[in-house]
């Protein structure tokens, strides 16, 4: 049914020559920028991060499991709480789908690798840095976040959160985003541009499919967490009054939250569908039923996500029309599950169904999925809510979906690639014991909380009279199955290594990634040599039939995002730390400069695929574009979040009493002036005028500086209009983030310019290579777009 | 407790045992409670349907030595009837659950005799951290207490001064989030006397599992 003629695992087939030697595997895991080796990463790492988020349940349901206990204290409950939901959904989870979706996704549409290897090495270790992160803030004077994973204002403020873990965890969360978005950027191109020959797009496997749709939520729905990050942060640092003042406070914070928070549910379960798709196939022995209907339905799922999570805030006293709106949108969110559950099911129809442990786990997540999907029906109507909202029933609902459909799903493709992933199988008997333990420990845990539908969530202990002692046991009990039982996956894992050799496409799969086979562990592309300046051609270690590349090696990722993580720790920390973090941060970005100005860093030319419908558009370009589109959303929930507090704020200065109109106009002049000259600077090049470039570059550099210097006088006056220790009010809290954040990105198009200059000096831009320049271009113009929408609002209305 | 054993109170509407009590005859939970049995029967029933199928189709088409799946020559077409028809269904029957939950939110946000009705009882409540507090003309509550007449219609605007909490009359059905800042108005009418748990439903800190107060219906 697939077209293979052009199709090859264009990866390594070694053997892993030189592991003996320590430092060469230490250095093959630490600066590895090949897609395999970041998706084992990821998943041993999501896996060390479900451990720790597992203890945290394990003692919560100790606690809870009998009447008026005192295993934990109230604060200790809640950190437990908050960290167990915030890292086993962010952490865990996600992350889990992405490491699939780094392995796997190349092998599926053909590609050599992921668009942008050094950027793939470097949203991983972004994320391993941010859970450090979040975990360090355990141990700091206050412990860790303790709102809840919501992180509902204003109990995060510092009058109400006053330790400096709050701010910590919030820092690790920006960094997480962070490394979200760029992974994002990464996948998304990857699809897009780098498909084999044959693979078009409706011809994309299920799991391939799935995470396309899913990055496009990743991509628009972590800047919203972003910009309230930065708000809280904000508030939490610098004096400002988002979620402190009521114009703002509650409901501001639950826009921006939910935004991203109701698409972040669906972003843990549709690769792990994605995987379901795909099994269930596989084990029907029959093609995916209704397929482009399903493409189609997980399309739908992905916009109508961004509309339904009003649904969190029926009783905050939102208006009854945007309660039925919201209603009837989440109803109707059901009718495209309603297409995947038809799908998946009609695969089944006169199949030949072979129940492995990857298709028990499978068809597990469907059951369980049909159960909490069901139950979120009652959640989307605003009627029902009133009782339900904050209550166990919700808890039991949301497991159902995340535990349940999410986690057995990816568990499923755990299974199902790891003769793939290791060139051995895993023992059978194992893995079906561990479906049925998991299978009901988990329903003994969840299910009985559908009837503690009058419990709060979130509470220490209850009373024994409030009967709800016995849904609670029954509940324990089943986590005292469930959570020890996720060990013997673990040891599965860990014998498979040792286990008998896997044949070639052991499942009888007809997706592409069986095709090159199963002979080899995966892409080796360290060596010994070359790893101290930042690159290693690594040597290939073993002829076979396909063509051969050994991926490089770069030091230059964990450094960059080991500067960031400390400079954003720096935040609770204090200045000394965030000079030393950005300091190393400058060390990993001018490492990474160097590296491309002399060519050390070269990944083999790709040969032509499939790139509807960007055919025409370099690659690079496709990412800037990417990238952009989710520096939009930031923008737009930092204006949204804007427009709000005007709204609803109601002491807002007067045009030109803040903020002076004139020394505005000059700054937005200059700032147009200056798109003006990045422009000419990238028709020079065209033209094949080097002194040009550099020229128009130059001016725009001075545009840019002078520019950032009118917006320093502005904030110098605006701040020593201030009263010392005194919160900021609502209109220069807004101004002064909103502007911050606009210069930010000025700043950094302008060590852009820096780095084109000293290019483009060597000879690195011509007539014909322009691309670098032309996508400064289109980030610079970007920059000042938003800055011809910033104006008008706060100078002008 | 099996939510389908349904229960019918003096009126003839269906509601549930709960926790060993009679059943609370009070206009919101009757609409509630029927609200919520008739998405119990509706998720039943596409649960029995959904999960019934995928059983019937591992059980019946298991793999047996020698048998192959059967490849459909319409394989590569598009179900267009069947997607239709699951799509139709599930609108329409979630446009009913919809229509029907419209209806009940209509008993919630409209007091029989208005939200400015004289003749009701008006209190103001105060979420801080970590109890709530009742203030009325008339004395209705001390700390920690609600006092109010039975059959009497009790208006309730709630508030916080301090973070988000959240305050419900569990056995009442009713709710509102208490905001710093925000108003949020509820009503109820219980005609069983007794007393019932008032609690908060958003975390606010340390306390938040203690911040129960109580409603007393004399």
């Amino acid at each position: 049914m697939w077209s293979r003629t052009c199709f090859h695992d264009r990866k390594a087939r070694g053997h892993l020559g030189g592991v003996s030697l320590n430092t060469v595997w230490l250095k093959r895991w630490l600066f590895t920028t090949n897609h395999k080796d970041v998706g084992i990463l990821y998943l041993v790492t999501s896996f060390y991060f479900a451990f720790l988020a597992g203890i945290l349940a394990f003692l919560m349901r100790t606690q809870l499991a009998f009447p008026s206990e005192t295993f934990l204290q109230p604060p200790q409950y809640n950190e437990a709480v908050t960290m167990h939901g915030l890292i086993m959904v962010l952490w865990f989870l996600s992350p889990l789908g992405i490491a699939f979706a780094n392995y796997f996704v190349p092998l599926q549409i053909g590609a050599a690798d992921v668009a942008f290897a050094r950027l793939n090495a470097t949203s991983y270790w972004m994320y391993v840095f941010s859970g450090i992160t979040a975990f360090a803030s355990f141990f700091v004077p206050g412990g860790s976040p303790a709102s809840g994973w919501t992180n509902y204002s204003p109990l995060t403020s510092l009058q109400f959160s006053p330790g400096s873990g709050e701010t910590l965890g919030a820092a690790a969360l920006i960094v997480l985003a962070a490394s979200n978005t760029v992974g994002t950027v990464n996948i998304l191109v990857t699809i897009l541009w780098h498909r084999a020959r044959g693979v078009s797009f409706v011809k994309l496997p299920m799991f391939t499919m799935f995470t396309f749709w899913t990055m496009l939520q990743f991509l628009w729905a972590f800047p919203s967490l972003i910009a309230g990050l930065i708000m809280l942060e904000a508030d939490r640092l610098l004096g400002t009054s988002f979620f402190t003042s009521t114009a703002g406070g509650s409901i501001l914070w639950d826009h921006v939250w939910w935004f991203f928070g109701h698409p972040e549910v669906y972003i843990v379960l549709l690769p792990a569908f994605g995987i379901v798709a795909g099994i269930i196939a596989t084990f029907s022995g029959r093609p995916v039923y209704a397929r482009k209907p399903l493409f189609a339905a997980v399309g739908i799922v992905v916009l109508l996500s961004y509309m339904v999570y009003g649904h969190h805030m029926f009783l905050t006293g939102i208006s009854l029309t945007e309660r039925e709106v919201f209603t009837i949108n989440t109803e109707m969110i059901s009718v495209p599950f309603g297409v995947l559950m038809l799908s998946f099911i009609g695969t089944l129809y006169k199949g030949a169904v072979k129940l492995t442990t990857p298709m028990l786990f499978a068809l597990g997540s469907v059951v369980i999925f049909v159960i909490g999907g069901l139950s979120g029906v009652f959640n989307s109507s605003l009627a029902l809510d009133i009782a339900l909202r904050g209550t166990y029933f919700v808890v039991a609902h949301f497991h159902y979906v995340m535990v349940g459909a999410s986690e057995f799903g990816l568990f499923a493709g755990i299974y199902y690639w790891l003769p793939k992933m290791t060139g051995r199988m895993y023992n059978e008997t194992l893995g079906k014991i561990h479906f049925i333990l998991s299978f009901v420990g988990f329903n003994l845990i969840f299910f009985p909380m559908f009837f503690l539908e009058s419990m709060p969530r979130r509470i220490v202990t209850y009373a024994a009279s409030t009967g709800w002692g016995p849904a609670n046991f029954i509940a324990t009990v089943g986590a005292f199955i469930f959570i020890p039982s996720q060990l013997l996956l673990v040891y599965n894992m860990g014998m498979t290594l040792r286990g008998p050799r896997a044949p070639a496409n052991p499942w009888n799969s007809t997706d592409r990634e069986w095709a090159s086979g199963t002979s080899m562990p995966h892409a080796v592309g360290a060596s010994s040599h070359g790893i101290g300046n930042g690159l290693g051609n690594g040597v290939p270690h073993s002829a076979s039939e396909s063509v051969h590349e050994a991926s490089p090696l770069s030091t230059r990722p964990i450094i960059l995002c080991l500067g960031f993580a400390v400079s954003m720790a720096g935040l609770a920390f204090g200045l000394p730390v965030i000079i030393v973090g950005l300091v190393i941060l400058a060390g990993g970005v001018v490492g990474w400069a160097w590296d491309d100005y002399r060519g050390r860093f070269r990944l083999p030319e790709e040969e032509e695929g499939e790139r509807w419908p960007f055919s025409k558009v370099p690659k690079d370009k496709l990412a800037m574009w990417t990238f952009l589109g989710s520096e939009a959303v930031l923008f737009g929930v930092l204006l949204g979040s804007y427009a709000f507090i005007r709204v609803n704020f109601p002491y807002w200065p007067a045009p030109g009493s803040l903020h002076d109109i004139n020394v505005g106009s000059v700054d937005t002049i200059i700032v147009i002036t200056s798109s003006l000259t990045a422009y000419l600077g990238l028709q020079s090049i065209k033209a094949g005028s080097k002194r040009g470039l550099i020229g128009w570059l130059g001016v725009t550099l001075l545009l840019g500086i002078l520019s950032l210097a009118i917006k320093g006088s502005e904030w110098y006056g605006l701040v020593q209009g201030l009263a010392p220790g005194a919160q900021i009010g609502l209109p220069l809290s807004s101004y002064f983030v909103t502007t911050g954040i606009h210069s930010a990105h000025v700043l950094a198009g302008m060590f852009l310019i820096i780095y084109l200059v000293k290019r483009a000096a060597t000879g690195g831009f011509s007539a014909e290579r322009y691309g670098t320049v032309e996508n400064f271009n289109l980030y610079w113009s970007f920059v000042n777009c938003v800055w011809l929408v910033v104006f008008p609002l706060f100078y002008l209305l | 407790m099996c939510p389908l054993s349904l229960n019918l109170d003096r009126r003839g509407r269906s509601s549930l045992l709960r926790h060993g009590l009679l059943a609370i005859s009070a206009p919101t939970a009757d609409t509630w409670q029927s609200l919520y049995d008739l998405y119990w029967v509706l998720a039943v029933a596409a649960g029995t349907i959904t999960i019934g199928a995928l059983v019937l189709f591992v059980t019946k088409y298991r793999a047996r030595p020698g048998s192959s799946p059967v490849q459909h020559d319409e394989d590569r077409k598009i179900p267009v009837r069947t997607v239709l028809v699951i799509v139709i269904v599930m609108a329409s029957v979630l446009a009913g659950a919809g229509y029907a939950s419209f209806h009940a939110i209509g008993v919630y946000n409209n007091p029989p005799n208005g939200w400015n009705d004289p003749n009701a009882l008006h209190v103001n409540v105060t979420g801080q951290r970590f109890s709530w507090s009742f203030n009325c003309t008339s004395g209705c509550g001390v700390a920690a207490v609600l006092t109010v007449p039975r059959n009497k219609i009790v208006i309730l605007n709630i508030t916080s001064i301090d973070v988000f909490h959240s305050f419900g009359i569990p056995d009442l059905r009713v709710k509102a989030d208490a905001i710093p800042g925000k108003y949020n108005l509820i009503w109820f009418q219980v005609s069983t006397a007794g007393t019932y748990r008032i609690l908060c439903y958003e975390l606010c800190g340390a306390g938040h599992a203690f911040m129960i107060a109580k409603l007393v219906v004399t």
